[in-house]
């Protein structure tokens, strides 16, 4: 017999009243308090802020482009890699100016190991949404974005749609569920809470343990409709 | 364990068991005294049953459930399940209320044993939530360290209850050592077999107590006060553990024992 | 590992802890921080009960259809593209596993931080192969350096000090220079690991939950080692003990919230990693092949028998060793097997059989402290009770647990009959109780019965049932 069917027909032959036991455990759902999405703003920054990540509040969209030149120009970064929206129609101009930037390329799947672990000093991407309970941006790296990006340069820098701002993972969860109704999942889904860190040592917290050492959240109050 | 559920207390009854446990029974047969006398103050008769042993909790928690569930029928059958029972211990009241019904499944009735259960208190418990007793402090001002047991603080729900008890005595400063939910190392057996985690344990728990510098150290359970008297002993120290139920004897009814 | 003595010697290992006071004061500091931090972040009263109320039941409704989801999440993973495995024990185990690595002809692994690989021994099976098998974990880098086991579930070096990471760095790592500096140690570490990342050709990680109907496995970290190691090689490997199915992606939310805020205060861990499958076509990166290998190695033992399949409803949160008097004194290694700590001392039975394990599960004054913060609300104490009495039984059961019956001695026995008979007949007990006060003056006399710093406790001159009688006669 196979390891399988071993396994399996030990775990069957142990029937243990489950019909008893299931009675005992209802399944209980949380209740979802709507959250109005000012307050969950604030709740999503502040505990962004607590995780030791960077965020910046642009008024609209116009803004990323400056802001990020500036950003470019103090960190004195001289190669980036980005990877545009889901959403493309509402950053269309934003994403057209990244294109013509010179430091910064593309994703398109033929970056190299060398050049995340060497090259690039940042990686940019959009996040497809984000929790505002416990300040969290979910990436979803497939088609336009890699899962290098957010992982190996030493700086993330995500700009976040605040329309899909869930009030907490589980409320994320019901949403994903729903809208992709019969969909396989994403070969890769993550929530990011901020940038790595460890308290291996001595319980004394150091942050960019293996992935980025900064997280930089830039949020748009204008695509907050 | 999750949550204790919120226990509703009946009216206060006209007889009850007094359970001494047998630690009270050989070790500190006066705290029995104060508890029962205690328990007449407040008009009830208490019934004293000759045949009363040990609830069989050391056999049980060393795994020898055989002997433990005979000793446990045997105290069992001495009750009738109309009047409660006031447990002189939280360790002994967890065993009979939380561990006999699963204990002597198989060997009595179920319907009997969740009436018996239901009828179990501890006795600080059973002075504060069902006689609404108001303790009459005569002594002089003081400060006093309590211990509260394991099974008192986590099986039986009822740590809280034994210091709102104990602050009821106005001339008490009442303070917990640090660590105050830590166990002090007893464990039955465990004393024994282990005796080196054991004594690194009651040796944190006698250096907290001490530190607290009260003059009196106080708790409701003798399997704890054991343990923590036997190591103050050893090392010399002024402080030694009494029952709660001697130390309100003696200020608020002002009696020797 | 090379210092999993054996759980055999308990009792001289845990001497040797106590005896050690530096190491005494890194675990209690260590315990007061992660006790402090889970106290703060269910700070909220009735937060922790209403959540672990829905954690219980979920891992509870999980576990009753295990066999079932089991087979569904196989078939949800092969539909994704994942290659599932079977071991039934640990030795197969390991087989799986070096036979994907000389497949893919894989010679360096890295390995995210994961129990199960440390339960079936997979480092030292790996090394005899001449496949170099690198911890990731900051905490497992640093005992995989110092050639010692982890000595806490979630934090592997919680009994290091930094001065110790300086000095196993200085002597591993070339051109550390020497701090003590934990920023610095992190970044010392960090450039090596990466090299490592970089250059590896496959990577090993655990498994915190997986998915039956979309064959997702979730991976719960802080590092990024683990999205390290599962994106970077071109092979991923996966291993996972069969417990930790659940059904849906809404059982996710409740055990992730009680499990980080459990373990470390967090309300989220800086990682939430959803694996579904390998690199697609249109995926710009990630592993060619991911395969999930599901362990049984005597869980379905435990599975088996109704009192202690609750123990499977672990989340491997650590809370209950965070919480225990006896680990916070003894340490992680003295208990010499992979899952230290009260959960531990369930665990290790079922691993090793009770022979090997009796000290272990009478090492609890069954204080309750772990049962009382434990997420899932798996009865510690009474299980440990449980395994008491299984390793006194008379004769073993047909399909017991390993070593059932193996602690029995006929003079313990013989000590608890004779209690038996002397609290069930109360003549005897009184007369019992009376001998005990009556020569109560030679106690001190007696051998010490807990040891020489301990005076023997001295009964009362006389018994409550002699004043009983006596205040009956006087009234
Ligand atoms: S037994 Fe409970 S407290 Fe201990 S690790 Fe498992 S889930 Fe956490």
């Amino acid at each position: 017999m196979s390891s399988k069917a071993n396994i399996l027909g030990r775990l069957k032959s142990a029937t243990i009243e489950s019909s008893k036991n299931s009675e005992l455990t209802p399944n209980l759902t949380s209740e979802l308090s709507a959250c109005s999405s000012t307050f969950g703003l604030e709740q999503f920054q502040q505990q962004l802020e607590l995780s030791h990540a960077e965020v910046i509040n642009l008024d609209n969209p116009n803004q990323i482009e400056a802001k990020l030149k500036s950003l470019i120009k103090d960190n004195a970064w001289k190669h980036g890699v980005w990877s545009s929206s889901t959403n493309p129609s509402r950053f269309l101009d934003v994403e057209r100016q990244l294109s013509k930037s010179e430091i910064l390329r593309q994703v398109d799947g033929s970056e190299s190991k060398a050049d995340y672990f060497h090259h690039f000093d940042f990686g940019l991407s959009f996040s497809e949404a984000a929790i505002a309970e416990t300040g969290t941006i979910v990436l979803h790296p497939g088609t336009n974005e890699s899962r290098s990006l957010s992982l190996i340069p030493p700086v993330h820098v995500v700009i976040v749609c605040l329309k899909q701002l869930h009030h907490n993972f589980e409320q994320f969860m019901l949403d994903f569920e729903q809208q992709g109704q019969g969909r396989p999942m994403p070969s890769n889904l993550i929530l990011v809470s901020g940038p790595s860190k460890t308290a291996d040592i001595q319980q004394t917290l150091a942050y960019g343990a293996h992935g980025p050492q900064r997280l930089i959240v830039i949020t748009i109050a204008a695509l907050e409709d | 364990m999750s949550a204790i559920p919120i226990r509703l207390y009946p009216e206060q009854p006209k007889q009850v068991y007094l359970y001494a446990s047998c630690l009270v029974d050989m070790f500190d047969p006066n705290a029995g005294i104060a508890a029962l006398q205690i328990l007449e103050a407040q008009g009830i008769e208490v019934l004293w049953l000759e045949q009363q042993s040990c609830c069989g909790q050391p056999a049980y928690t060393s795994g020898y459930t055989d002997s433990a569930m005979k000793v446990a029928k045997q105290q069992f059958e001495l009750f009738d399940t109309d009047i409660p029972v006031v447990v002189l211990s939280g360790s002994c009241a967890g065993m009979l209320r939380k561990h006999y019904p699963s204990l002597l499944e198989k060997e009595c009735d179920s319907d009997a044993l969740a009436k018996f259960s239901n009828q179990v208190f501890e006795w600080g418990e059973f002075l504060l939530n069902i006689c609404q007793i108001k303790l009459l402090d005569k002594g002089e001002t003081t400060k006093a360290v309590v211990h509260n047991s394991c099974s008192a603080r986590r099986e039986m729900g009822i740590a809280e209850t034994t210091m709102r008890l104990l602050k009821q005595m106005d001339k008490v400063e009442l303070v917990e050592p640090k660590y105050a939910s830590e166990c002090c190392g007893f464990g039955g057996s465990f004393a024994k077999r282990h005796q080196d985690i054991s004594l690194a344990m009651v040796a944190d728990k006698a250096k907290h107590l001490l530190e607290t510098q009260a003059s009196f150290l106080l708790s409701a359970d003798w399997g704890c006060l054991l343990n923590i008297n036997s190591y103050l002993e050893q090392q010399q120290s002024g402080m030694r553990g009494q029952h709660i139920a001697t130390f309100i004897w003696q200020r608020c009814y002002g009696g020797e024992l | 590992m090379s210092q999993h003595i054996h759980p055999q010697h308990f009792k001289q290992q845990s001497k040797v802890a106590l005896a050690d006071p530096q190491l005494r004061s890194s675990f209690r500091n260590a315990m007061d921080y992660l006790q402090d931090k889970r106290a703060q972040s269910f700070s909220e009263p009735g937060s922790f009960e209403q959540l672990q109320l829905r954690g219980e039941a979920i891992r509870k409704r999980c576990l009753n259809q295990l066999p079932e989801l089991l087979e569904q999440l196989e078939s949800s993973c092969t539909n994704n593209g994942i290659v599932v495995h079977w071991a039934e024990d640990a030795q197969q185990a390991r087989e799986i596993v070096s036979g994907i690595l000389a497949e893919e002809n894989a010679k360096t692994v890295v390995k995210g931080k994961s129990m199960l690989s440390e339960e079936i021994a997979l480092n030292e099976h790996l090394a005899a192969l001449n496949i170099e098998c690198l911890e990731s974990d900051m905490g497992e880098y640093i005992v995989q350096l110092a050639n010692e086991a982890p000595s806490h579930i979630i934090m592997p070096a919680i009994h290091k000090r930094k001065q110790e990471v300086a000095e196993l760095f200085a002597k591993h790592i070339d051109g550390f220079e020497y701090t003590e500096d934990v920023d610095s140690l992190i970044k010392a570490a960090r450039e090596v690991l990466r090299y490592k990342f970089e250059h590896a050709d496959a990577g090993i990680t655990g498994v915190n939950f997986a998915v039956a109907q979309t064959g997702t496995l979730c991976l719960v970290e802080n590092e990024g080692n683990g999205r390290m190691t599962s994106t970077v090689p071109k092979v991923h490997i996966a291993l996972m003990g069969i417990e930790k199915v659940v059904e849906s992606l809404n059982d996710i939310p409740p055990l992730l919230s009680l499990l980080t805020r459990s373990a470390t205060g967090q309300a989220i861990t800086t990682y939430f990693n959803m694996i579904s499958s390998p690199r697609q076509s249109e995926d710009n990166d990630g592993p060619n092949a991911v395969h999930l290998v599901l362990v049984d190695n005597g869980r379905s033992q435990a599975y088996s028998d109704e009192r202690y399949r609750a123990s499977l409803q672990c989340i491997r949160c650590g809370a209950c060793m965070n919480h225990c008097p006896v680990y916070a004194r003894v340490g992680g290694h003295s208990y010499a097997s992979v899952y230290p700590g009260p959960i531990g001392k369930i665990i290790s039975p079922h691993l090793l059989g009770l022979e090997a394990t009796g000290d272990l599960v009478t090492a609890s004054s069954l204080c309750g402290a772990c049962e009382s913060v434990c997420p899932v609300n798996i009865p510690i104490p009474a299980l440990l009770r449980e395994l008491r009495s299984d390793a006194k039984l008379p004769s073993a059961s047909e399909q017991a647990l390993k070593g059932q019956a193996s602690h029995r001695s006929w003079l313990e026995e013989s000590v608890w009959v004779i209690f038996r008979i002397i609290m069930t007949k109360p003549v005897l007990y009184r007369g019992l109780s009376f001998f005990v006060v009556r020569f109560s003056f030679l106690m001190p006399r007696l051998p010490a019965i807990w040891g020489p710093q301990r005076s023997n406790p001295k009964p009362s001159t006389k018994t409550l049932h002699q004043l009983m009688r006596e205040r009956k006669k006087n009234s």
